[in-house]
């Protein structure tokens, strides 16, 4: 049984306890077939509603008071220790996360790293050591150029 | 853990009246009345722990009912995490599967639990916590945290989805 197409959502709407508008009450006045259709949707979501109370009104066991009041119990007798248990591996882990990604610092060099370090020399030094290098270090004496200078390997004495 | 200073007769008290409405509100979200058990007994140890934090008595009811709720929640997402589906209201049988569901006049439950499964979640809380004994658009709306017009609106167009479904 179908209402008159136009009138089918308000239909639906009324069935389902909309009070119906003065329109819908002229047509349904009017109207055999909407108004057969009304009575047995209502009938329809009466049918429903009932059976969805009844999915919904299940009944716990008569002992669960009891039981949950024992748990509540067993919870208040355990020693304190058990509190801190949850704690303790909260701790563990936020460690473990910090030093995983916790910025690396550079540490800074021993004492024997540093007398290392403070000895050590370029090798670029002995490659540019040559053997110009007394003519080159000299210092020519008065009236004397630098190219006049023989490499006698004597500094300049005075 | 319980308080030491927690007024136990009370908290008894106060258990004995709503037990059963707390786990009608957890079946209704997982369908399954173990699960609908040990979600009961979370709520009310939790509710124990905090029990005298809460001044005023009359608000447990709407307290427990949502610890209840979220709890529910949580544990079907858990679910549904682990099995790949939207909880228990989609593992109905189907109608067609179930001649015996048919003959015992089953066959409108069992195609309203269809209907309910395929609800958005928004509808389905609404209509679920609302056909639990006792629960008015105010309650639903208190669990919820949602306003009650929204809850009104919410509920009629679920039902009129679940009708139209049933209708030629």
């Amino acid at each position: 049984m179908s209402p008159c197409v136009e009138w089918r959502e308000a239909v639906i709407d009324c069935a389902l306890g909309k009070p119906p508008g003065a329109a819908l009450e002229q047509h349904l006045a009017a109207c055999p077939v909407c108004s057969m259709a009304l009575a047995a949707w209502r009938k329809r979501a009466a049918q429903l509603d009932a059976t969805l109370q009844d999915l919904t009104a299940v009944e716990p066991g008569p002992h669960m008071p009891a039981r949950i009041l024992a748990g509540i119990e067993d919870g208040a007798s355990r020693p304190f220790y058990w509190r801190l248990i949850p704690a303790a591996a909260l701790a563990v882990i936020a460690c473990a996360v910090v030093s995983l990604y916790s910025p690396v610092r550079p540490r800074r060099p021993g004492p024997a790293t540093a007398m290392a370090l403070s000895a050590w020399r370029s090798p670029t030094r002995s490659l540019l050591r040559s053997s110009a290098d007394p003519l080159l270090k000299g210092v020519p004496r008065f009236g004397e150029g630098f190219l006049e200078m023989k490499s006698t390997g004597v500094k300049n004495v005075q | 853990m319980p308080e030491p200073h927690a007024d136990v007769a009370d908290f008894e008290r106060l258990l004995r009246e709503t037990y059963r409405m707390v786990y009608q509100i957890a079946w209704s979200v997982l369908a399954n009345a173990a699960d609908a058990e040990d979600v009961t007994q979370e709520a009310f140890l939790r509710a124990y722990q905090k029990f005298s934090s809460l001044r005023d008595g009359q608000k447990f009811r709407p307290w427990v009912a949502r610890m209840s709720w979220r709890l529910a929640l949580n544990r079907r997402r858990a679910d549904s995490r682990a099995r790949g589906r939207d909880g228990a209201w989609f593992a109905v049988r189907r109608v067609s599967d179930d001649p015996e569901a048919r003959a015992a006049g089953r066959e409108v439950e069992s195609c309203l639990r269809q209907n309910i499964a395929r609800l958005p979640e928004k509808l389905r809380s609404v209509l679920l916590l609302s056909a639990v004994q006792g629960m008015d658009a105010r309650a639903v709306a208190a669990i919820l945290q949602i306003p009650e017009g929204t809850v009104r609106s919410r509920l009629h167009l679920a039902r009129r989805r679940l009708l139209e479904a049933f209708l030629p």
